[in-house]
This record gives structure tokens, C-alpha cells and sequence, in this order.
């Protein structure tokens, strides 16, 4: 029995896909309390905290609470997307300006074969996890709809 | 926030949705390719951090069963 209703354009696809992220996300958020929200189940966790407080060396927010930031670096999730923008043309430069790292440390992943280093990343907590969602859809709100 | 977004999203037009830099956004990879792909990029940032959260919030469930 086909289900009536189903949005097949694209907006409409994708929309109802945040639609429905959105209810799952509210269930999984009910009844999460403080000490749950900063929760650091393992050493050196990036969180949010108190700008006096944060020892990451790119910490940032626009109050008394920042967000955790290490230094610029590429992981190696990203090795093949950086692989495909090199590819279908972007310059090396243009790679190494948007991630902020060395030309240098663009071509050695470019270069690189055999197995990927395992992901060094620490630990977000939660709080750390909502507050960059936060300000990724709010930026991208922001440069969209916004004054930018 | 959310709303807002979502809101957004509802009145943008098929030529925006093809058009290159629709987004500005300078901390992602908006301004190079058609706002279509933003939508995709950030409905998969969104459910890929929600199952992160899930995670975490699975074991502090199991961290407190456990303890008593």
C-alpha cells in the first residue's frame, strides 16, 4: 500500500527529512539535565565553558561561555573529500586557505596512500555537540537569510 | 532557531536552490556549490550530531543503572 502524502521534489525531500531529524532529536533531548548536558566521560573533552576556563587554543563565542576549538588540522574523515575538491579543480591553495592549514599539509594528504591514522579528535560532550550545531545552523542562517 | 532555519527553508525557490553561493557562509563549503547541497550537508551534520548526543546519552543511562 503506497503511503499518500510523500514529497518527491526536492525541497519538499529534504525538508521533510530535517522535519523528521528534528522529532527524533526532540525525544533523545527530553528530560536531559546540567550535569548530563557537561558530562566529560573521558580526559581532555571538548565542552563549553567559561572563557577564563577554556584551554583549547581556538575557543570561541561572543560571551563568558566558549565553545572548545583545537588548531587547525584536516581529519582524516575529510582526506577523500579533499581528494575530490583537487580533483575536480580546486587549487591546493584555495584547500589549504579553507581549512586553515599549510599548503604543505594539503599535498601530504593528498599524496597519501595506505591506511588513514586513527582519529585523534578528543571527546565532545554534549553540550559541546549541541553548541556547534547551534552555530553551524545559525551561521548558515546568518550568510543565507540574514545581514550576514 | 530551529523554526527559524526551518522557515527559511520553506520559501526558498528552485532557482535558489540551484544557485551557486547561495549560502555565504564562510566555515563551510556554502559559497562554492548550489544551495541544494547545503540543505543535504546540513540535514546530515544535524543527524549525524544527534546520534553522537544519542550515544553519550545511552551511556550516562548505563553509568547510572549501574551504579545504583
Amino acid at each position: 500500500m503506497e503511503i499518500s502524502g510523500v514529497r518527491t521534489d526536492r525541497r519538499g525531500l529534504l525538508i521533510d527529512q530535517f522535519d523528521r531529524a528534528r522529532e527524533m532529536a526532540q525525544v533523545r533531548l527530553t528530560g536531559l539535565g546540567d550535569e548530563e548536558y557537561l558530562w566529560e566521560p573521558a580526559p581532555d573533552c571538548w565542552s563549553i565553558r567559561r572563557r577564563d576556563e577554556a584551554t583549547t587554543p581556538r575557543a570561541f563565542g561572543p560571551g563568558e561561555w566558549v565553545l572548545d576549538q583545537g588548531a587547525p588540522e584536516i581529519p582524516a574523515n575529510e582526506y577523500d573529500e579533499v581528494a575530490r575538491q583537487a580533483a575536480v579543480g580546486m587549487s591546493v591553495a584555495k584547500i589549504a586557505d579553507d581549512w586553515s592549514v599549510s599548503v604543505e599539509r594539503v599535498e601530504q594528504i593528498l599524496n597519501h596512500t595506505g591506511p588513514l591514522e586513527p582519529d585523534t579528535s578528543p571527546v565532545t560532550t554534549i553540550a559541546w555537540r549541541l553548541g556547534h550545531l547551534h552555530f553551524c545552523f545559525a551561521g548558515t542562517w546568518e550568510w543565507t537569510f540574514g545581514e550576514r | 532557531m530551529m523554526d527559524r532555519w526551518r522557515s527559511g527553508i520553506t520559501t526558498v525557490t528552485d532557482d535558489q536552490l540551484d544557485t551557486v553561493g547561495f549560502s555565504q557562509y564562510p566555515y563551510g563549503s556554502g559559497p562554492d556549490e548550489p544551495f541544494v547541497s547545503v540543505l543535504w550537508g546540513s540535514n546530515l551534520e544535524f543527524i549525524h550530531h544527534m546520534a553522537e548526543i544519542a550515544l553519550l546519552r545511552d551511556l550516562w543511562q548505563a553509568r547510572h543503572k549501574s551504579a545504583g
